[in-house]
């Protein structure tokens, strides 16, 4: 009696135990990460890619046919293609027992390699997208999308151009381009891929946040209706620097206005409450302090301005107005 | 040897088995499955299945609900446990207080138990008994008392929970009902079903279009129910008990062959009375002095419900008194209590509280003088019931029929109050609007529908249409109507002023004491050389044990 007491708790332990170690185990363990990632590209997609893993960043190469059209822009086709990339990096990430915490996805067009598109992606947010803890309008404004000029492409042909002034011999320019010119990047806009070589760095929280800034104001100056008719927007960069006693975010930006002269200072007012509230976004978002103040430079202007990192955060919340929380080198609104 | 252990033991564990094998199965299954998933989807699913797992739990619950109520008779559903006859436990000896229809009811239950005899003669067993009567007479638990006499399954139900808002529902629960008695007649060999309020089902049936098809659904299943009972034979009698006129219940429900038998549970008699208060005195404890007669005499028109309250109020009061047991005193204000209402404080005018003392002696007055069948119990003028007082005078002795002088010596009581006022005061309250309503019904019957009027208009003009009777006969009839309440009116007024001497020593006593018992109404009635006139010498006129409350 006493035995079958025990029979049904057994079974049930042994079945419980069963089926919640199942998911300890990492489907992608991190020994066999680039090869698992290439297998999978290869057995679901048939495509064949290149990965590496440097520190907590991995990053996926793939040159496909008929990436751009002929206007250079990316193809409809390529789309879904671009898309089952950014797909299965993100399982591999989040299935994987590596640490990591980027993936890049870099893609070329066979025909013209000059040109890639790189996806740089936080695997935080993927997560948290997956959880439905973040809309996919925020999932698609944390990811960082470039179409760009292979930046060690553009490098070497310069140097390249030197070299044939100087009429170096190919030998000895390759030796001279590994030994000075194809160091790894320093910076996110110069990742790429080039000459079966990857140009990858480790990617950092902050750097990526200060280019999300930056992609973040492109896309609401050049996407917002109400923006885009205000402004002209041409350009916006954003860096992370870690000073000795000060740790800031820099960014520079060229936006102009568009209305006439005596709208101008309260549309200069709007720009940079527009920008303060995109770095409030970003930075809250990820609950990011790490950092002193925001130093912008307006570039059409020649202006400095700087807001600290307390009022960066209290912005929002406190409805504080700009001119008060802002401090510019010259006098600006 | 050990094959056919193992084979046994499979055999006596096999639902535990299967059970076991299926559990392992799905273990497996969802193992493989989840195996079948990237590591972070794994942890995703598990990380949910608690969740799951709940809102499956929830949605089985509300299946299982749903299932029950919808699919499976739901509002049909009939809840009814049948109750073996032996454990309703009333017994015929408690049944006190109608031995008429005990009798019957007797028969009945022999004709059940006896039905192989019936049967062998030709008979055929009775297969209805429709009990009418009052309420608080004791249908239901003379229908008890024949369940436990006939030692039958008895299932008890109200017409109304037949009624539903769905056609058809009534109709499927009578279905179920029936098969259920059915089933337990086969099974016990007979049983009774006892359908409570079946005026609910059993009015009469109306064929339009404007509703009324539920019902009409019901009482056809009824119908339908009941005569199959004599197709199957089967033992089943079906008891029905209702409050209103027979004439009210559907003329298919009284054939014969349904309801065979028609039961009149009435209010008791005097003789019934006297069993009734013994019955409810001996589960109390009472004082074995009391006069049982005489209670029964005071009970007029009472139901054995009402005897019941009466002495449950009397146990209550004489516990608050602190009295060991109860005594006559105690029964007496019980009586009060119930008859009267209690009593309650409002603050009224010196002015009112004359008046209403003139109007209530004026009534105290007129019942004395006019209404030799009534004894005055009462006068107050304390509040109660909505009143500013009331006069308490019950018939001596119940009366299955009024003469013309009596039902004017009611209008001549209604009207007392209103004469007392006008001849006090020269004006009259609001007082005499209940007063004015029961006169005017009283003349209103009396010539519209008895032929008591001058004209001498005699039939039931009320049962004819209004449309149909010509404007002539009406306006006789209400001059009729009109007419016997100023006889009335102007012989209570003559009454009172030849004895307003009385009037306003009843007025001052009142005005003084508030309330005035039998015995001080009679003391002063004597003091100006008028005795209570004597109709029933045994029907407790010179009833004394009343005054004061004795």
């Amino acid at each position: 009696m006493r035995r079958h007491c025990f029979t049904f708790p057994v079974i049930a332990a042994v079945a419980a135990y069963a089926l919640f170690t199942s998911g300890c185990t990492p489907t992608y363990p991190k020994e066999e990460l680039p090869s698992a990632v290439q297998t999978v590209f290869k057995e679901e997609y048939n495509m064949d890619v290149e990965v590496t893993v440097l520190g907590s960043t991995i990053g996926i190469y793939y040159p496909m046919e008929g990436l751009l059209d002929v206007g250079l822009g990316i193809s409809e086709e390529s789309w879904d293609t671009i898309s089952n990339l950014v797909l299965v990096a993100s399982r591999v990430v989040l299935s994987t027992d590596a640490d990591i915490k980027f993936y890049c996805v870099i893609a070329q067009d066979a025909r013209l390699p000059e040109l890639q598109v790189v996806i740089i992606k936080y695997v935080e947010d993927v997560k948290r997208s997956m959880y439905r803890n973040i809309s996919r309008g925020e999932s698609f404004k944390r990811t960082l999308f470039s179409v760009n000029l292979t930046p060690q492409a553009k490098k070497e042909r310069s140097v390249n151009k030197v070299f044939e002034k100087l009429g170096v011999e190919e030998p000895t320019r390759q030796k001279i381009m590994d030994e000075f010119f194809r160091s790894p990047p320093t910076k996110l806009s110069d990742i790429g891929y080039w000459r079966d070589q990857f140009y990858i760095k480790d990617i950092t929280l902050e750097e990526f946040l200060a280019a999300q800034i930056a992609s973040r104001i492109k896309l609401e100056f050049k996407g917002e209706e109400k923006l885009e008719q205000a402004f002209d927007f041409k350009s916006a960069e954003a860096e992370y620097t870690k000073g000795p006693q000060h740790n800031k975010f820099d960014l520079k930006f060229k936006i102009n206005e568009q209305k006439a002269s005596t709208e101008i200072e309260n549309l200069k007012r709007k720009k940079i409450q527009e920008i303060l509230k995109i770095i409030n976004r970003v930075v809250y978002g990820y609950k990011f302090k790490d950092f002193d103040a925001v130093v912008m430079e307006d570039q059409m202007e020649n202006v400095t301005l700087s807001v600290s990192m307390q009022n960066v955060y209290e912005f929002t919340r406190e409805n504080l107005p700009v001119e008060e929380i802002v401090h510019t080198s010259k006098p600006y609104f | 040897m050990l094959n056919r252990k193992i084979v046994m033991h499979l055999r006596q564990n096999k639902i535990k088995i299967i059970l076991a094998a299926v559990i392992i199965i799905l273990v497996i299954l969802s193992y493989i499955g989840l195996m079948s998933l990237e590591s972070f989807y794994r942890k995703m699913t598990l990380a949910t299945m608690p969740v799951q797992f709940i809102m499956a739990g929830i949605h089985a619950g509300i299946f299982v609900f749903m299932y029950l109520t919808f699919m499976r008779g739901g509002f049909a559903k009939l809840d009814k446990a049948p109750i073996k006859g032996r454990d309703v436990d009333i017994r015929w000896d408690d049944v006190v207080g109608m031995e008429d229809a005990k009798q019957e009811a007797l028969e009945v239950v022999q004709l059940i138990k006896d039905r192989a005899r019936v049967h062998k003669m030709g008979g055929s067993v009775v297969k209805g008994l429709l009990m009418l009567g009052p309420p608080g007479c004791g249908k239901t638990y003379m229908a008890k008392a024949i369940a436990t006499e006939a030692d039958m399954p008895f299932i008890s139900m109200s017409g109304s929970e037949f009624v539903e808002v769905f056609v058809g529902v009534g109709a499927s629960r009578v279905r179920k009902l029936f098969k259920k008695a059915r089933d337990l007649a086969y099974g016990y060999g007979g049983c009774i079903l006892f359908i409570d309020e079946i005026d609910a089902i059993g009015r009469s049936r109306s064929f339009s279009f404007m509703g009324g098809q539920e019902t009409n659904s019901t009482l056809n299943q009824v119908l339908a129910e009941m005569d199959g009972l004599k197709g199957k034979d089967q033992n089943i009698v079906v008891i029905g008990a209702t409050n209103a006129h027979e004439g009210h219940l559907d003329t298919a429900l009284l054939r014969p062959g349904r309801f065979d038998r028609k039961l009149m549970v009435t209010k008791p008699s005097q003789e019934d009375r006297e069993k009734l208060f013994e019955f409810y005195l001996s589960k109390v404890k009472a004082d074995p002095e009391l006069d049982l007669g005489r209670l029964a005499r005071r009970a007029v028109g009472k139901s054995p419900a009402d005897i019941a309250n009466i002495v449950k109020e009397s146990a209550l009061i004489a516990t608050r008194n602190q009295r060991p047991e109860i005594t006559l005193k105690d029964i007496s204000e019980a009586f009060e209590r119930v008859d009267l209402g209690i009593k309650y404080r409002l603050t009224v005018t010196p002015k009112e509280k004359e008046m209403t003392a003139y109007h209530e002696s004026g009534h105290l007055i007129t019942t004395f003088l006019k209404a030799p069948t009534k004894t005055v119990f009462k006068a107050s003028i304390i509040p109660r019931r909505g009143a500013l007082g009331v006069v308490w005078s019950p018939e001596k002795e119940e009366l299955h029929s009024k003469s013309k002088e009596h039902m004017m010596s009611e209008i001549m009581i209604s009207l007392g109050g209103y004469a007392a006022e006008n001849i006090k005061y020269g004006t009259s309250t609001s007082g005499v609007s209940s007063d004015f309503k029961k006169a005017m019904a009283y003349a209103h019957t009396m010539v519209w529908s008895l032929g008591m009027g001058d004209s001498g208009y005699v039939g039931d003009y009320s049962s004819v249409p209004k449309e149909e009777l010509s404007e002539e006969v009406k306006v006789a009839l209400n001059k009729d109507t009109n007419k016997l309440i100023k006889k009335c009116l102007d012989e209570t007024k003559k009454n009172l002023t030849d004895h307003m001497d009385i009037l306003d020593r009843f007025s001052r006593e009142l005005l003084q004491r508030e309330e005035l018992e039998y015995d001080e109404i009679i003391a002063i009635f004597e003091e100006f050389g008028i005795k209570e006139a004597e109709v029933n010498k045994e029907g407790g006129v010179e009833d004394k044990e009343w005054n004061g409350h004795a």
